[in-house]
């Protein structure tokens, strides 16, 4: 009796299953995608770059540059292939450029709340930043892109199985 | 069609290892991936049938004899009753419990196929290569072909490297039903092998090798052998005290059974294997310092701290990132240059999700240690005692030792690695650092006032001075609001 109520429930769930995922199918057909909304469902967060053209990117630069000289321009966004670590708020940084790269560390990671054994890494160029006694303003020299802005991207490490 | 062909070769090993230990008790957990599969396309009742039905059979007193069998026949229809009357929930409860076990070694079974041993490629024929070859600290010249330096003599060293993989069939992590590490341990196995391989060389030197051709296998067994029991025992995987740095050991120190089946990633699995060792009692991880590095720099102060000043043998580890995707070009020689360190315990790093352990290169090919093979669960003592008439050639823990060579371009590797050191003091630490530094591999900074020695893409930093917290800056009002308007925030 029991074996037959059984699989009578699990029928029943796949067939629950099976409406719910036509109905959302339905539902995603009517709904109006909006750029946005295509972004999160696939999971793609667009980067700075890719939400502001290369001309106001520049213009940024050269106005905030104009106001403040002694700072640096800087973006700092999460590694499109990092799952662990959280997000930030922002992206768009000026940052005094007589700190040091480890400031800018801790500053990134007391933001995100890290614990601190947890694994860490800003990277710059595809190059891990670990020169901890450099400023920015030597590390700007170095890499800066050619829009002005200096870009920084946060990961840590992946798992393996 | 290539699928059936795998299992049946595995069928042939597990059968091999059936009748090769057909007399132990203990470790025959392993089933026949066969007949798992098989028992599949059987109705999960009717199977469950079929094993009562066995049991009540081989029980000996079940046995009807000829004046008992109706006093038998009926036992067997009052437990029928029983079973039949048993509550719902109790029997919807076993049910649930059994196909999870079901499942899981479903599962077990093909991580067994997926990963034998008879699956993996051997690269031998490959490695004629006319550069030389680089092993944690030595060095071989095929080409030359001088004594000591010779392809034979290169191999015979990879040989002695602890091999530590995936196994299965061993006792289940407690409150779970997982009896392998299959398909998720590969980093922990990683680790394993780096902190293996240190206390290999503190206790036997880096020149001990595990030669079995010397080896008169009918004498009794020799002594290095017990010594190498010694190493391996600390890594098994049992749940017990004598296992001090086994699986099971590490998972308890992660959080229990919720840790099971997780992947691990390399600043973590260290992290369990530094606290493994601080809470072993073994005698072999007495007085090990171990430190892990999880951001790219290693701050000497925090090692002074951890080898009382310098009293103790260091495990040092650093994590490190070489790249977003993949590993940027500029660092391809820094790994190179540190494998070649005579003090290195090699790299832990891999292909993406798939860890593997890099112990040495030659040309643009690193040279590995892959703990992707299942191997079955044989309890070590096992191991020691010669059963010559039932396994003549039986060679003790070959499954500890690799004898396949694996290899991969330095470009597929993973841009997440842990590099790996064993120093003995404050001169080999300094010493090491410093060619390093010099060979534009890492930054040294010595501490304020004192200057630093920056190189181009350095892949680590030393710090000889405690970095000390942000200070706090004076912002302007006017400044902010001059940030705010133009989208930025001021840091």
């Amino acid at each position: 009796m029991w074996v037959e109520s059984l699989s009578w429930e699990a029928a029943s769930s796949a067939v629950q299953n099976q409406l719910s995922s036509a109905l959302s199918a339905v539902s995603q057909l009517h709904r109006p995608a909006s750029n946005h909304r295509m972004a999160l469902n696939t999971g793609h967060i667009p980067t700075f770059k890719e939400r502001r053209p290369f001309h106001a990117r520049e213009k940024d630069v050269q106005e905030i540059k104009r106001q403040q000289p002694n700072k640096v321009p800087v973006i700092i966004e999460r590694f499109e292939g990092e799952r662990s670590l959280p997000l930030m708020d922002r992206c768009k940084f000026l940052v005094p450029d007589h700190i040091t790269v480890a400031e800018l560390m801790h500053i990134v990671r007391r933001r995100l709340q890290l614990h601190p054994e947890q694994a860490f890494f800003l990277l710059v160029n595809e190059k891990s930043v670990v020169s901890n006694s450099m400023t920015m303003s030597e590390l700007y020299q170095k890499e800066q892109d050619s829009d002005g802005f200096l870009y920084v991207v946060y990961t840590s490490q992946p798992a393996f199985g | 069609m290539q699928s059936s062909v795998n299992g049946s070769e595995v069928k042939k090993e597990q059968r091999k290892y059936e009748n090769g230990h057909s007399n132990e008790a203990g470790p025959s957990h392993v089933d026949d991936p066969m007949t798992w599969t098989c028992s599949s396309l059987l109705d999960e009742e009717d199977y469950e049938d079929a094993n009562e039905s066995n049991k009540i059979q081989e029980n000996p007193e079940s046995n009807p004899t000829n004046g008992d069998g109706w006093i038998e026949s009926a036992r067997k229809a009052g437990r029928q009753m029983w079973n039949k009357l048993k509550t719902k929930e109790t029997q919807v409860e076993e049910n649930e419990k059994k196909k999870e076990t079901f499942q899981h070694r479903l599962w077990t079974a093909w991580n067994n196929m997926k990963y034998s041993s008879m699956l993996q490629s051997d690269h031998m024929n490959d490695y004629e290569a006319e550069d030389t070859i680089s092993m944690l600290g030595a060095e071989y010249d095929p080409e030359k072909n001088q004594p000591g330096q010779t392809f034979d003599d290169f191999f015979i060293d990879y040989y002695s490297r602890i091999w530590l993989t995936y196994r299965s069939g061993f006792d289940e992590f407690p409150g779970t039903t997982i009896r392998s590490d299959c398909g998720w341990g590969c980093m922990l196995r990683t680790s394993q092998m780096m902190v293996a391989q240190a206390i290999l060389v503190l206790r036997h030197g880096r020149n001990w090798r595990w030669n079995l051709r010397g080896m008169n296998l009918n004498e009794k067994m020799p002594e290095t052998a017990w010594e190498h029991y010694e190493i391996l025992r600390l890594f098994e995987d049992k749940p017990s005290l004598e296992a001090p740095l086994g699986i099971h050991r590490l998972l308890e120190l992660s959080g229990g059974k919720a840790s099971a089946e997780r992947w691990f990633r390399p600043s973590e699995a260290l992290s369990l294997l530094k606290r493994a060792i601080q809470t072993s009692t073994s005698s072999l991880t007495a007085g090990l310092a171990m430190v892990v590095c999880s951001d790219g720099t290693l701050i000497v102060p925090i090692v002074e701290r951890e080898t009382r000043n310098w009293t103790r043998p260091l495990l040092l580890f650093i994590c490190v990132r070489l790249g977003a995707h993949s590993v940027n070009k500029v660092y391809h020689r820094h790994l190179q240059y540190l494998l070649k360190m005579p003090n290195s315990l090699g790299i832990g790093g891999g292909k993406p999700n798939h860890s593997t352990y890099f112990i040495g290169y030659y040309d643009q090919q690193l040279i590995y240690l892959d703990p992707h093979v299942s191997h079955p669960y044989i309890p070590l003592e096992k191991e020691l005692e010669k059963d010559h008439e039932a396994k003549p050639k039986h060679k003790p823990f070959s499954s500890f030792h690799c004898r396949l060579l694996s290899k991969m371009h330095i470009s597929d590797i993973d841009p997440s690695c842990a590099i790996g050191f064993l120093i003995n003091g404050k001169n080999e630490f300094e010493e090491s650092m410093r060619f390093l530094n010099l060979n534009q591999v890492i930054d040294v900074e010595l501490g304020r006032g004192l200057g630093s020695k920056r190189t181009k893409d350095p892949i680590f930093t030393v710090l000889y001075e405690e970095p000390i917290g942000g200070e706090t800056r004076h912002i302007s009002e006017q400044e902010r609001k001059q940030a705010e308007d133009h989208g930025f925030e001021l840091l």
